[in-house]
């Protein structure tokens, strides 16, 4: 049981989430027009104090969620760098992480009950023309939950894989993972049905 | 309150796991053994209105448990093996309060009557905390307290001693005695089993013997002594 989030009751925990997912947007939007990157830094910085103004727990969860990422965000700035564009691959780069950050962040404060309510309140036109929305909210509410269930699913198997083989795992580890995620995902919806929902 | 199967017939892949079971459950304490794949799991999820049979009825105080969810969650709850596969929502506070909403309260009233529930368990520090930071057997507890928090009349268990370390196991135990609720417990242990006031032992998907546990179980235990000794 792995979810991207925190317990507390800090400012962040008590700000509406609509509020908080509103200004991720916008911020998400006007950060296209920043092509300063010492601007770009500042805003990084900023972050690492936004997550420290919570605890600093968060801040080291925070570089953790970060770290997958790294990776991805390392092979863009690289094909940059091939290109000549060295300016223009740190200004994405940065970018990037002030997004994702910000993104974790958000979730991390998040209950995910709350989530699904304003995806329930969002979604209400859609009842206008006969469609039954809390399920899709639900669904919605359980992609968020199980994405890092998923995770620790693959890093338990492929721990299983490494116990008894001599080479690290390949892509033949998938389809178990697979069959074991269908597995869970069964479970969960006995969970769900034995407790009314839907 | 009463528990009553007639004739239920459940089938998984043309394999008959559950085979023309007839019941009528009135007792206080009813345990379920039986050996793996005997059908036990599914007599539970089948009880629990988590599964149709096939074939047959099962009713628990007159409702329809399968098809009338609503009354069902009013009747009966479920508590599975694992509490990985039974908590759904990251914090305690959300997984007690989604079962009171699917009742029909506000989310507003089943987060205080969530809050009253974990005072009740001596938890109320547990409320904001993560689920999946407490302990293997914190968790069980927190699975039993948002069935508890729901007043099912019936509870449905499954092995729900399994893995849990002996001081965990005998705080369940006591929790467990306390509850007014009719409990059908599916488990393996001596010791808990005796207090009982009814035992089934399925095989095969059939009840193959059904009484005390005076009755039941010292035939149980010397026919797994017979299994254990004759090789495949």
């Amino acid at each position: 049981m792995l979810a991207i989030s925190l317990a507390g009751t800090s400012w962040a925990h008590n700000s509406r989430v609509g509020f908080k997912l509103a200004a991720l947007s916008l911020i998400s939007i006007l950060i296209f027009f920043i092509t300063n990157w010492i601007l770009l830094l500042f805003c990084l910085i900023g972050i690492v104090f936004l997550y420290y103004s919570v605890s600093f727990n968060a801040l080291r969860k925070g570089m953790n969620l970060l770290r997958p990422i790294v990776l991805v965000i390392g092979l863009i700035w690289i094909f940059h760098i091939l290109r000549g564009e060295y300016l223009s691959g740190i200004i994405i780069c940065l970018r990037l992480l002030v997004l994702v950050a910000l993104a974790n962040f958000v979730t991390l404060t998040s209950k995910l009950s709350d989530m699904m309510e304003l995806f329930l309140w969002i979604l209400n036109p859609l009842k206008l023309i006969g469609i039954k929305t809390a399920p899709i909210a639900l669904a919605l509410g359980m992609v968020i939950r199980f994405t890092p269930v998923l995770i620790e699913r693959a890093k338990q198997l492929s721990q299983s894989w490494r116990a008894r083989g001599l080479r690290y795992t390949n892509w033949r580890i998938i389809i178990p993972i697979f069959i074991t995620v269908i597995d869970d995902a069964d479970r969960v919806s006995e969970a769900i049905r034995a407790r009314g929902g839907v | 309150m009463a528990i009553y199967l007639k004739d239920v017939i459940f089938e998984f892949e043309n394999h008959r796991v559950i085979d023309q079971v007839d019941l009528n459950i009135i007792e206080h304490r009813v345990g379920i053994i039986g050996v793996n794949g005997s059908g036990k799991s599914t007599l539970a999820r089948l009880i629990a209105g988590l599964i149709s049979p096939i074939h047959g009825t099962i009713k628990i105080n007159d409702i329809d448990i399968y098809k009338d969810r609503k009354s069902a969650l009013n009747t009966v709850g479920i508590i599975f093996q694992n509490p990985d596969h039974q908590i759904i929502f990251p914090t305690c506070i959300e997984e007690i309060s989604f079962g009171l909403i699917q009742q029909g309260i506000t989310r507003y009233e089943a987060e205080k009557e969530a809050l009253k529930i974990l005072k009740r368990f001596g938890k109320l520090h547990w409320a904001e905390q993560l689920a999946h930071n407490l302990s293997q057997g914190q968790r069980h507890y927190l699975c039993l307290i948002a069935v508890l928090a729901m007043k099912p009349d019936v509870i449905v268990l499954d092995e729900p001693y399994a893995g849990l370390d002996l001081p965990t196991s005998l705080r369940l135990k006591q929790t467990l005695e306390k509850l007014n609720q009719q409990l059908v417990m599916i488990s393996h242990d001596k010791e808990i089993l005796a207090d009982f006031d009814r035992i089934l032992w399925i095989d095969n998907g059939k009840i193959i013997n059904d009484g005390s546990f005076e009755n039941v179980f010292p035939d149980f235990e010397k026919e797994m002594r017979r299994r254990a000794n004759v090789s495949d």
